[in-house]
């Protein structure tokens, strides 16, 4: 942790215990977590119900207090209210005063951050018609329905144009469309070099927008990698192709083919050797070979895998 | 940029109270019960000539009326401060802006004293009309000082119910403040009793406390020509005690306290 604001967030070994009216310990949320969010990147945090997120997301905002351990944003800790100048959060559960209209409660949040009010009335416009809410903005947010709630959450959480959004499970209760927007909308936040943490259960939006992930199992990182090497299973390799059932069985000495219906096979090699010996074998043989892929699993695969049977830290990551 | 957000934040809670149900029961209860202080005027034929009883009809019934008014009032919005935001959630999206949590209790706190500001400016106005209107007497500077006291009375009310109804039910926290507000005119009740450790006890704290005999206090006030009151001196300084002993400590766990959904 170096404390000089290179990183949008710094955890290093926090723990989190709450304990009862007589400081018994009770629930040991976070045990030692240690991570970082570069500047200008997609992160996602992500975790089983209970792992520890919102508690994590909770002590950034400092609405709770850790019991052991520093959290940083932007160089400067979670206790001192300047932090959070450039920073928009949007919670997982919450509430805003049910008498605001939609417009007053961007101008209010947007005051709350330091902005004026022409500021705030000009940048407010920009999201409320980005969020398809322009129409709505006279009417009072306790008639909005889930997914506009979720929507004007958003908005006021990018009312200051912040340098890092902190958002628990933002595009809950939106239909597909404003969701696709949404995932945009961070990647070309990304592009203009602000930082996104993600939390959230919905794997595949984090596949497909997130740089990097942290895992979060019982209170413990189990793993922080990138998207890409965490979706990649090794150096295994698999070859489609088809040929004849006689050659075909000439295969099996060496691998194992397995028959994708009439004369497609596919084998699935371990190593880059083993796949040039395959490939030179196949020609030699006369296969046709249609697709040579290095296969690939999807999020969803690796986190119930790392979740359900591993628990182990990955502390080169986590020091990296 | 501390003040600025002060004094957003107690804008936001003084037209959120406004919207509030438990204001306007207030509001209009506490209307009737002013209007009443007429009644006594209307009946005592026999004393309408006279200013002297006359004062001492309005006091009495206006009195009743500011217990009500003011007291109950300050408490009950007292209890809804803070704590309304953190059961609702809404606390959350406002506490992520760079805003400190004193700065919030501040701005939270000034926002409910605005709506009482309102509601003394209402029995002051109506007050001296009446005064005006049936009695010899004018503004004394007895008289303004113990309107004044009125006003800082409802805010350590309001800071002691918003405080305590952090860590305990509102109801609970609005009858603890409450008790502790007429403990001296309860311990009065009790010093002539003969029940050992109560009596002695209650004996204390009449001796500690300032004598709650808000009659009599006006009456001093209204009669007096005595800038310096003893009973509001011993009045402010009960609560100032109460404030340090309880509610500086409140204020700093509040700010150091954990704030989940949950609470």
């Amino acid at each position: 942790m170096n404390g000089n604001g290179e990183n949008a967030i710094e955890i290093q070994n926090l723990e989190m215990v709450y304990s009862d009216l007589w400081g018994h310990a009770r629930v040991r949320a976070l045990d030692g977590i240690s991570f970082e969010v570069k500047k200008g990147e997609i992160f996602g945090f992500l975790g089983p119900n209970g792992a520890g997120k919102t508690t994590t997301i909770h002590i950034l905002m400092n609405f709770i207090y850790p019991t052991h351990g520093k959290a940083m944003i932007h160089g400067l800790p979670v206790n001192n209210s300047k932090c959070r100048e450039k920073v928009g959060f949007l919670p997982e559960l919450f509430e805003f005063d049910k008498f605001l209209k939609g417009k007053k409660l961007l101008k209010y949040m947007g005051n709350l951050a330091g902005f004026s009010s022409n500021e705030v009335e000009r940048h407010g416009r920009d999201l409320l018609e980005f969020f398809e809410m322009a129409e709505a903005e006279g009417r009072k947010v306790k008639t909005y329905s889930k997914g506009m709630k979720q929507k004007i959450g958003l908005a006021q959480a990018m009312i200051s144009d912040p340098d890092l959004l902190i958002l628990d499970e933002p595009t809950s209760g939106m239909d597909p469309i404003a969701k696709s927007k949404i995932k945009h909308k961070f990647l070309e936040l990304k592009k203009r070099g602000k930082t996104v943490f993600l939390s959230t259960h919905i794997l595949s939006d984090v596949q497909q927008i997130a740089d990097r992930v942290a895992i979060i199992n019982k209170g413990k990182v189990i793993k922080i990698d990138t998207v890409e090497n965490l979706l990649r299973k090794s150096d295994d390799t698999e070859v489609t192709f088809t040929l004849d059932k006689p050659k075909a069985e000439q295969l099996r000495e060496t691998w194992k083919p397995e028959n994708k219906g009439d004369s497609a096979y596919s084998i699935l090699t371990g190593s880059k050797e083993d796949k040039a010996r395959l490939i030179a074998k196949l020609s030699e043989l006369g296969a046709d070979i249609i697709s040579v892929i290095p296969p690939r699993t999807d999020l969803e695969e690796i986190f119930m895998q790392l979740v359900e049977n591993g628990t182990e830290i990955d502390k080169s990551n986590q020091q990296a | 940029m501390e003040l600025r957000s002060i004094n957003l934040i107690s804008k936001h809670k003084f037209a959120k109270l406004l919207r509030s149900k438990i204001y306007w029961v207030f509001f209009i209860v506490g209307l009737g019960m002013l209007l009443m202080t007429i009644i006594p005027f209307l009946v005592a034929e026999d004393f309408r000539n006279e200013s002297g009883p006359m004062l001492l009809i309005i006091i009495s019934t206006f009195t009743k009326s500011y217990t009500f008014f003011g007291v109950f009032a300050s408490v009950t919005i007292g209890s809804l401060v803070l704590i309304q935001d953190i059961r609702d959630g809404t606390i959350f999206p406002y506490l992520a802006k760079p805003v400190s949590r004193s700065a919030f209790i501040f701005g939270k706190i000034i926002g409910a004293f605005k709506l009482m500001i309102i509601f003394w400016i209402f029995q002051v106005i109506y007050f001296m009309i009446l005064l005006y209107t049936v009695t010899d007497y004018g503004l004394t500077i007895n008289l303004v000082l113990a309107f004044i006291y009125d006003l800082l009375l409802y805010f350590m009310l309001i800071v002691a119910t918003a405080l305590f109804s952090i860590f305990l039910h509102p109801v609970w926290a609005s009858i603890i403040v409450l008790i502790t507000f007429f403990l001296p005119q309860i311990a009065k009740q009790m010093i002539h009793t003969d029940w050992g450790f109560w009596t002695n006890l209650a004996r204390v704290i009449w001796f500690i406390g300032p004598e709650y005999d808000v009659l009599n206090n006006w009456g001093n006030i209204i009669g007096s020509t005595l800038i310096y009151d003893t009973s509001q001196f011993q009045k402010l300084l009960y609560f100032v005690t109460l404030l340090l002993l309880f509610l500086v400590p409140t204020f700093y766990v509040f700010t150091k306290r954990n704030l989940t959904p949950k609470d």
